[in-house]
This record gives structure tokens, sequence and C-alpha cells, in this order.
């Protein structure tokens, strides 16, 4: 099992052996909730040609909430996650780039 | 949105306890979850049976949890069951109702300028037209109940503010919920149990059931695990023979037997085969 301090151990585990996904769901803490059109958006930045199977995963796992007709990451793994995301400032800057342009779209 | 589907494993015993509410029994149900519970498989799995299964009614469910901003109070709520459950928004007449410079004719230029316009509330106004759009909700919902049934589905209740529990307690349980639960309204609040809030006006009402939520897969729970683990990886195609398959579900609970821990298991092995995915 790999090393994610303060991580919890179901997150650990989804992304082990893929730094892809890592980059994926770090990338996803950008926003406070998600649909599944954005999140696929939002995780082309981090190489991403199809992330249709990863997002459709990723509503197996427990850290995912669904709401009504949005979900989210459960907010201690959201807070892990940004932390990571500052770690990447371009990374930071472009996925709310991408939400604001979402936002104005609307 | 449609539900999103996920797999279920197990919950067999808590959905035997739900049975006579799924059949259209309203009712209060506490589902006591630890920290390390799987409380968002469960919901998920929950509101996914109701939603696609066959029931003598169908269900409508409506999440109200302490995380999302659109529920965290009473206004939010209320919008949010409209909503999911497509009432029509009864908002009653706005309060205030004017026009400025209709009809106005001229041949010459005009300039307005410097206009402000500052329109408030007071408190009553306000309490006043909430306490209206409850009785609105209420008699929409008691309409609706009448050809389908509901489920509200509370998740983190232990995290309200205590201004939060008795304005929810105040206006929307006592001023529409509780009345309908006779009706056929099902409330399913899932909470930490060992983190209560202060009680107010009611609420938490008496439940009709307590469930509790295992952290782990044990005894009967962990056969149905795996004969569910099992199936899936044959109706994904992932094994072509019934001891592959039961190979893969045996391998996946040997590493560990926490539910969270099983679930994320299954969405990376399924994120990794279902196509180029992490491509990057």
């Amino acid at each position: 099992m790999p090393e994610h301090h303060g991580l919890r151990n179901d997150v650990a585990i989804f992304i082990q052996g893929s730094d892809a996904i890592e980059s994926g769901l770090i990338v996803l803490a950008a926003a406070e909730s998600l649909t599944d059109e954005i999140a696929a958006y939002i995780m082309e930045l981090v190489g991403f040609e199809d992330p249709s199977s990863v997002v459709e995963a990723l509503h197996f796992c427990d850290f995912v909430f669904e709401r009504n007709s949005e979900w989210n990451l459960a907010p201690d793994v959201r807070e892990y996650l940004i932390g990571r995301l500052r770690e990447r400032p371009e990374l930071y800057r472009a996925a709310h780039d991408r939400l604001l342009a979402v936002c104005r779209s609307r | 949105m449609s539900r999103v589907w996920a797999p279920c494993l197990d919950w067999k015993s808590q959905f035997s306890a739900l049975m006579p509410y799924f059949q259209g029994k309203g009712g209060v149900v506490h589902v006591h979850a630890g920290p390390n519970a799987a409380v968002s498989s469960f919901s998920r799995a929950l509101r996914n049976r109701l939603e696609t299964d066959e029931w003598p009614l169908p269900w409508s469910t409506v999440q109200i949890h302490s995380d999302n901003s659109n529920t965290h109070y009473v206004p939010g709520i209320m919008w949010q069951i409209q909503k999911s459950l497509g009432l029509i928004a009864e908002t009653g007449s706005p309060p205030v109702n004017f026009s400025i410079g209709n009809d106005n004719r001229t041949k010459g230029d005009v300039l307005i300028s410097n206009v402000e316009i500052d329109v408030s509330y007071d408190r009553y106004v306000r309490s006043a037209q909430l306490w209206e759009n409850v009785v609105r909700l209420r008699v929409s919902l008691e309409s609706f109940l009448k050809r389908r049934r509901v489920a509200l589905v509370l998740v983190g209740t232990h995290e309200w503010t205590a201004d939060q529990v008795k304005n929810f307690a105040d206006m929307l349980w006592n001023g529409a919920l509780e009345i309908l639960i006779n009706r056929g309204l099902l409330v399913i609040d899932i909470f930490d149990h060992e983190r209560t809030v202060e009680p107010s006006n009611g609420w938490p009402p008496d439940p009709h059931c307590i469930l509790n939520l295992p952290e782990y897969y044990e005894g009967q729970s962990r056969v149905d695990a795996f004969n569910d683990l099992a199936s899936l990886a044959m109706s994904w195609g992932w094994h072509q023979t019934s001891s592959e398959a039961e190979i893969f579900a045996g391998a996946i609970l040997d590493a560990s037997s926490d539910i969270r821990d099983v679930y994320a298991m299954l969405a990376r092995t399924r994120g990794r085969r279902l196509g180029p995915g992490a491509n990057a």
C-alpha cells in the first residue's frame, strides 16, 4: 500500500499504482461539487482523453457522495487533495480557469 | 439527472429490515453509522434500490446532506425537495409588486440617472412567507404521496448546529413532514449516534426502526458480499467461469474486509478494465 499520510485507506486503494488516476483525483478537488461532464472536462487537464471509465468507477467509491443532481468528494478527502493540488500551481490555476469557464457558459 | 448506477455489495440484512417501508409504509428510520461506516455506499445502494426496483408505488428520493451547501438550511431543503420531486414551485405572491415609468411617451431625449431602489423585508414578513411556503410544500407533498412514495435521506445530521436543528424542527418537521409519515413519507436519518445533536421541538423523532451500519464484512455479510462480487465479475465478463470469479471475489475480501476498502478495490479494477481511461 502506498504511503499517503492523512488519506483514507479507500482513496489510497483507488489510486494505487496509477499516477494518472491520482492526478485525476487531485484535479477534481478544485470543485466543491461535480457532474460527470464537469469531472471529465477538468480531468482532461492531466492528460485523460477519455476519463469516463474512471469517472464511472468513482461512483462505486465510498468517498464520493451522490447529491441530487451532482456529486462531491468527501470533505476530508477533498481537503487532502486540495493540499496536493496546491503543490502544482499551474494545474491549480488551470482547473479553476476551467471551472470559471463552465460557470460563465451557464 | 437519473440515478447513477453503482454496484450493491450485501446490505441484505439492512434491506430486509427496511422491506415494509420499501413496500410503501411510511416511517422514521434511524441508521447509526460510526465514523468509518460506508455511509455513501449504503445511501447510494438504498436510493438505487428504491428508484430502480419494482414496488407497489414508484419511489423518488431526496438526499439532504450536511456537506451539501444546497441543503444546509430550511429554504434550501424545501427547494431541493421541490426540484427533485418535480413539484410545481408555488412560492406565493411576491411581497412587493411595483413598476416604474410604464407608458411614458416623449419626442425628446430623456435622461434618468441615480435611481436607487431598496426593498427590504422585516423578519416577520420573511418568516410569514417561509411559513406559507412550508404549508404549500406540505399540501403538494401530500398530493404527491397519493401516487408515489418519497424517501428523504438525511446524511450527517449529527453535524447540524443547534440553530439548524431548531429551524428544521420548528418549520419543516412540525410544519410539513411529521404529519406526512402517516401518508407514506419515509425519513431515513443516517448519523453518528455517538455524536448526536441536542433535541429540539420533536426532532429527532422516535424512530420506527433502528439499523446499525457495519464497518466490516463478517459472517453472513461476508458470504453475501463474496457472492455479489463474483456475480459482478461474471456479469462484466471479467471471468469466464464461476470458479475464476470466486477466486477474484475471495482475493478482494482476503485483502480487506473493510467495506469502504472493498468498494474501492472493485472501483479500481473497474476503472482500469473499462477502457483507455488511464492513458495519461
